[in-house]
């Protein structure tokens, strides 16, 4: 994904719903944080409607009219029921945009939406044939979509941050209990005490990156933990 | 797909979940981390975060046995009061050693953090309980006795906990109860103390005790959750003393119970599960906002609970698995005894009710003709009915006491016929004293109305209107009553009729409130509520204007049962016009729905028929007032007639309007009343009417006249040719004047 990260701007943490009322407004700041957000997230959309069986520039239309529409004045309508989650806003409002909108303008326009985002569809495309047939809905599987994007943007912000990460990330998800700090001091030349430390830490890091991350995509930060929950769910499916 | 293969997408995800202590300021320290700083111990795990630190599970390798380590709250690190303090608190928990209370080893401070160490508990907390719901009551039951213990224990040191929760009550694999925690909550907040000046002025206390509140109520981290607080914790902080403690566990208590925290108006827990109703009171008295009235000794507490489970243990009749079977038998046995005993006293009070009717029957036999009755006779009916209905109603009382107890000691499995006993009987001795009352004050009015100088309503054929000649001289005693007796038996009669109504009207609304409208006798305990008013003004024909006020109204009776009226009143020149109508509330149509009025007409005529019929001649209302109903001879007058009578008051109350009350003003119209009357009277008893006026006037019914077909026509024609003879204005008739009966008895 080739998503032009932006100069972290003051939306960089802020939660996303004051990002849409500041895009909403014409902070062309915050419409290019939106554009951020929207540029983490759009893979699980693009793969979405893929499965609901539309053709690959059919998708690519989408996705980019979609994101044009949420820009305009009549694309950011909070629905209080998604409780201010990004997550199940972006589905919604996509779901309403293919209802209704998109029909009209891709009438008018003929396939030639104006390219807001540089994307990297291939990478989209990586793998979706290769899916197991999956009795699952494509809603639950737009959440583990959804759950690896996060999952993604996390571990390429870390990787970019920390130095060395790639050798450090196998440690990330392996419970504590099982490694053996004796062998990373060896690898890493360092005495164990400094490498449980220096394990401990990248977890917090990563654990804290995380929260923030997921926080971000909600309205309210005390339901990130229900936030994970689902998530986690949704990959272990 | 992640980068780097080996990552497993969901473990990543969990290690989000993993610490639930993170909140971005203060992260818990991992084990590594402090493991170097107590070189004595092998810090094992992290256990989590309690109220005021960390705790971590951890091997005393000198001992070789398990410990609790506790790190408070970092924040503290650089106070040196603190430190002081902190030792001095310590060193009195480590005193408190008691099976329940969570023994502290050891306590100290290194490398900048102040830790506990202290007995570890292998099991759960209380709290991890309760996440699943509720507890049985027996488990609640068993634990509370255990942490009053532990309470007690601490109080006679002089140690108020102050954070009692479930987080902070532990049980062990055993199910033994350890509290934990004790007094933690004063040291921490002990520092507020020190923080401030060293004046000792009530100003600066208060001031200190606000900010200890403060710090208490807005960290809350620090202090615990306040739904376990009492109220004086947070009120008047400096006041708090062993109760608080007290009412912490009443809310503990009631959360185990129901699964769910006290409220300020919460339900006693009885209500909520299936539990003894003796338990509310403990727990009520346990969360009484006034110190005072609390428990005010946790033993206390415990004996009250544990002779509630003493007395469930002897009551057998909870738990007959304890009971062997032939205790069981006989408990069984004695069940049914006493309820078949119940049952058949149950039929007492039909025997009442029996011979109250009976006393009845006796009443009204002994009546004469004319309606009177030697008071002897009378005595002794009512008597007879009173007593029946009190022995009815004593015995069944009794009865129903015994099928009561055996039910709820015994659990006799037949049971749901008794209940059905128990629910059929309760109106049965509702009714009989409804009855016996009814009984006496009808016998009461109408040994007031006994009075010897009645005056006949209507000789019920013309013939009253004809001039007396000797032999016919109507019956002795009888004078043609006036208006306003009959208005004021009527006013009485209907007034009757509306109360004795009334409670039948609120049993069906009760029932089905679509059924009937609800409207309290004399407009009692009835509200009206102006719901919608708008005016208009509607164009005349003539081209006036007239205004009208539309309102929607809602009247409630006996604040129960609502209805919406559309009224429209009209004001037009001099006059004002109301029209009510019932309305659906939610489709504001007009609807008709039966009225207690509508119940009331078709009870007062079948009343009136069978009270003017029967041997009282009269209905109550005009025993009242001392009018009697009799043919022309003073004779009593039949079923039919009376029947005819009255529809004859329909019909001529919408011909004449008040036609048949007015009928009192003149005879003329009266007369017309009884042609009207004649006319309904029914063919069978025409040959009673034909009888009566061939006596009276001593010769034959004239069959020449023309008339209608059938008997009923010749009596028709007969009066009706009297009534010609009576418009003749020649003579008038005088009036007899009344005549005394002799007063009997």
């Amino acid at each position: 994904m080739q998503v032009r990260d932006a100069k972290p701007t003051l939306f960089a943490t802020t939660r996303w719903t004051l990002v849409c009322d500041a895009a909403r407004g014409g902070d062309t700041g915050a419409s290019e944080a939106l554009g951020v957000l929207f540029g983490t997230y759009w893979q699980p959309l693009y793969r979405y409607i893929r499965r609901l069986g539309q053709s690959a520039q059919d998708a690519e239309d989408l996705v980019q009219g979609f994101f044009a529409h949420l820009l305009s004045q009549n694309g950011l309508r909070l629905a209080d029921r998604d409780r201010g989650r990004f997550r199940a806003f972006l589905l919604g409002s996509l779901k309403n945009y293919m209802a209704n909108d998109w029909q009209r303008e891709h009438r008018l326009k003929r396939g030639g939406f104006a390219t807001h985002l540089s994307i990297d569809w291939k990478n989209a495309e990586t793998g979706l044939g290769l899916e197991p047939e999956d009795c699952r809905s494509p809603d639950r599987l737009y959440d583990r979509d959804w759950a690896m994007s996060l999952l993604d943007k996390v571990l390429d912000d870390l990787a970019r941050e920390e130095k060395d990460f790639a050798r450090w990330k196998p440690f990330l998800s392996v419970r504590s209990a099982s490694l053996s700090y004796a062998k990373i001091a060896e690898d890493f030349g360092m005495t164990e005490g400094a490498a449980r430390v220096a394990v401990h830490r990248l977890r917090k890091r990563y654990r804290q990156r995380l929260r923030d991350e997921i926080g971000r995509t909600l309205a309210d930060g005390q339901l990130v933990e229900e936030e994970i929950r689902s998530l986690f769910a949704a990959l272990s499916e | 797909m992640p980068a780097g293969g080996q990552l497993c997408p969901s473990c990543l995800m969990a290690q989000g979940m993993a610490s639930e202590a993170f909140d971005g300021k203060r992260p818990v320290p991992e084990p590594e981390e402090i493991a170097d700083k107590f070189p004595q111990f092998e810090i094992l795990e992290c256990l989590g975060r309690g109220g005021m630190g960390v705790v971590y599970k951890a091997r005393q390798k000198s001992l070789n046995r398990l410990v609790a380590i506790k790190i408070l709250a970092p924040e503290r690190e650089h106070d040196a009061r603190f430190a002081e303090r902190f030792a001095r608190e310590a060193e009195l928990l480590a005193k408190l050693s008691h099976p329940h209370i969570v023994t502290i080893h050891d306590f100290g401070e290194t490398g900048g953090l102040y830790f506990l160490v202290m007995e570890f508990v292998d099991g759960v907390s209380l709290r991890d309980l309760l996440r699943e719901g509720k507890l049985d009551p027996e488990q609640a039951l068993a634990i509370v006795p255990e942490i009053c213990d532990a309470l007690q224990f601490a109080h006679d040191h002089g140690i108020v906990h102050r954070d009692i929760k479930p987080e902070n009550i532990l049980l062990d694999r055993r199910g033994r109860v350890k509290v934990a925690d004790f007094g933690l909550a004063k040291i921490v907040a002990a520092v507020c103390d020190r923080r401030n000046s060293e004046e000792e002025s009530l100003r600066r206390s208060q001031t200190a005790a606000t900010a200890a509140a403060a710090e208490l109520t807005e960290a809350g981290k620090i202090m615990g959750t306040p739904s376990y607080m009492a109220p004086e914790q947070t009120e008047h902080p400096g006041d708090v003393d062993h109760r608080a403690d007290i009412y912490a566990l009443g809310v503990v208590f009631y959360q185990m119970l129901t699964g769910e925290l006290p409220k300020d108006d919460f339900v006693p827990p009885s209500k909520k599960v299936q539990i003894d109703v003796r338990l509310d009171e403990i727990v009520l008295r346990a969360l009484e906002k006034n110190p005072g009235l609390r428990y005010q000794q946790a033993s206390l507490l415990k004996t009250q609970v544990e002779t509630i489970l003493q007395d469930d243990k002897n009551g057998a009749p909870d738990e007959p698995d304890r009971l062997d079977a032939g205790a069981r038998a006989a408990v069984l046995r004695t069940g049914r005894n006493l309820a078949v005993i119940g049952a058949l006293l149950q039929l007492a009070p039909i025997f009442g009710l029996l011979g109250t009717v009976w006393g009845m029957i006796q009443a009204f036999a002994a009546l004469n003709a004319q309606g009177v009755a030697d008071a002897n006779t009378l005595a002794t009916a009512i008597g007879h009915a009173l007593t029946s209905t009190a022995i009815g109603m004593a015995v069944g009382v009794v009865g129903l006491a015994l099928l009561c107890i055996s039910l709820m000691r015994s659990r006799y499995r037949a049971k749901w016929f008794f209940w059905f006993l128990v629910i059929y009987s309760w109106p049965l001795l509702f009714l009989m004293p409804v009855f016996g009352t009814a009984f006496g004050i009808f016998f009461l009015i109408y040994c007031l109305s006994r009075r010897g100088d009645f005056g006949i309503e209507t000789n019920f054929t013309a013939k009253s209107e004809a001039p007396f000649s000797r032999n016919e001289l109507p019956p002795p005693g009888t004078a043609y009553a006036g208006f306003w007796k009959r208005f004021l038996a009527v006013i009485i009669d209907y007034t009757l009729v509306s109360v004795a109504v009334f409670p039948f009207v609120v049993i069906m609304a009760s029932i089905a409130p679509e059924s009937v409208v609800v409207s309290v006798p004399f407009g009692l305990f009835t509200t009206e509520r102006l719901v919608e008013s708008k005016q208009a003004e509607r164009k005349n024909a003539d081209g006036s204007t007239t205004v009208v006020d539309h309102r929607i109204v809602e009247v409630t009776a006996l604040g129960r049962w609502k209805y919406l009226y559309r009224e429209e009143i009209e004001h037009s020149a001099g006059k004002e016009e109301t029209a009510k109508h019932l309305i659906d509330p939610s489709s504001r149509k007009n609807i008709k729905i039966t009225t207690a009025w509508d119940i009331e007409i078709w009870v007062l005529m079948i009343y009136w028929i069978l009270m003017e019929s029967s041997a009282c001649q009269a209905s109550v209302g005009k025993m009242i007032v001392g009018i009697r109903v009799c043919d022309s001879q003073g004779r009593r007058i039949g079923v039919a007639r009376a029947a005819g009578r009255n529809a004859s008051k329909l019909v001529s109350a919408a011909t004449l309007m008040i036609g048949f009350l007015m009928a009192g003003w003149t005879r003329k119209k009266q007369a017309l009343h009884d042609i009207i009357s004649d006319c309904c009277v029914t063919t069978a008893v025409a040959g009673d009417l034909a009888g009566n006026i061939q006596g009276l006037s001593g010769k034959a019914a004239d069959p020449s006249v023309p008339g209608r077909a059938g008997d009923a026509s010749s009596a028709g024609a007969q009066t009706t040719a009297r009534a010609g003879r009576m418009c003749s204005p020649e003579k008038k008739a005088p009036v007899p004047r009344p005549i005394q009966l002799r007063s009997s008895g």
